[in-house]
């Protein structure tokens, strides 16, 4: 205590204790930095391998469509492309389908359960991410959990980014 | 007196050192998309052709050569390993390659692997294709 009084009331004494605490908190800052730059690159690389394994997906239950003859009428092939998509995502994230939900199953990358939120067909010309359908197909959206987290008295949270594919031949 | 100079200096370095770090690991980052995007393409490759292809271990050594890596450093591993695939099987394609940390060209620190993982299912029918499977 004796010290600590006596570097408050030295002129010096009070100039080291500033630049001794301006220290402490460029080390606070930097370590807070790195930890939330940490889990933004681990979401964004996350989000970054689930839409490409979410594209591959959607582009097999096309290439099944299309083996089995029913991608030219996508409104009335809605169901049987549906289950294409839902056997190729489940397998592909080993996830398990409940209804427009996807359970991850042991073994599997994410930690909370994927959403589909759209399956809608669509005709040549219709609006697609990214331009305009070139032929008949799907536009899929998805909302991947890409990081989960749990506080105290605030519960389990997660951090969701949607994602949208348009899957046509 | 001198002790607030030591301070300020060891400020100072403690700014650039964070500056730095924050470069090399945003190297990694990118170095990653880089090793990822190789493991989709495999793996898509694989999904159509139903197993690991010359033209997948084609694309593996481009990316080699573009990154100036030596082919045995990459290491490439395939769930399942057999081919040809039956219609519908998930694909993995795990893809481990070296990351070297370094200060311009002269001063290396030290190497980290970094691993990419891309997923297909096998929509691969006999006869259909003219495919050619090799080992990675």
């Amino acid at each position: 205590m004796r010290l600590i009084d006596h570097l408050i009331n030295d002129e010096r004494g009070s100039s080291f204790l500033a630049i001794f605490f301006m220290l402490l908190f460029m080390i606070g800052c930097v370590v807070m930095f790195a930890m939330l730059w940490s889990t933004a690159m681990g979401m964004r690389n996350r989000a970054v391998e689930s839409y490409q394994w979410f594209t591959e997906a959607s582009d097999f239950a096309m290439r099944a469509a299309n083996m089995a003859g029913i991608v030219s009428d996508p409104e009335n092939n809605e169901p049987q492309v549906r289950q294409y998509f839902d056997g190729s995502f489940t397998s592909i994230t080993q996830t398990a389908a409940r209804g427009d939900e996807y359970d991850p199953q042991p073994g599997s990358p994410f930690k909370a359960p994927i959403t589909l939120t759209k399956f809608n067909p669509v005709n040549e010309g219709d609006p697609v991410p990214g331009g305009t359908a070139s032929g008949p197909g799907y536009v899929i959206r998805i909302t991947v959990p890409v990081w989960v987290g749990t506080f105290p008295y605030v519960g389990q949270q997660t951090v969701d980014v949607p994602m949208s594919y348009y899957a046509g031949l | 007196m001198l002790a607030d100079m030591e301070m300020l200096f060891f400020a100072i370095f403690l700014f650039m050192s964070f500056v730095l770090g924050g470069v090399e690991l945003q190297g990694m980052v990118g170095y990653w998309g880089n090793v990822q995007n190789l493991a989709q393409s495999v793996a898509m490759i694989d999904g159509k052709s139903g197993g690991y292809t010359t033209t997948a271990e084609n694309v593996v050594d481009q990316f080699c050569r573009q990154q100036n890596k030596n082919r045995s450093d990459v290491r490439v591993k395939l769930t399942p390993g057999a081919s040809p695939l039956e219609f519908g099987t998930p694909v993995e394609v795990a893809i481990e390659a070296p990351y070297t940390f370094e200060i311009g060209s002269f001063i290396t620190l030290f190497t980290v692997p970094v691993t990419g993982v891309g997923r297909s299912a096998s929509s691969y029918v006999p006869g259909a294709l003219n495919v050619t499977y090799t080992s990675p």
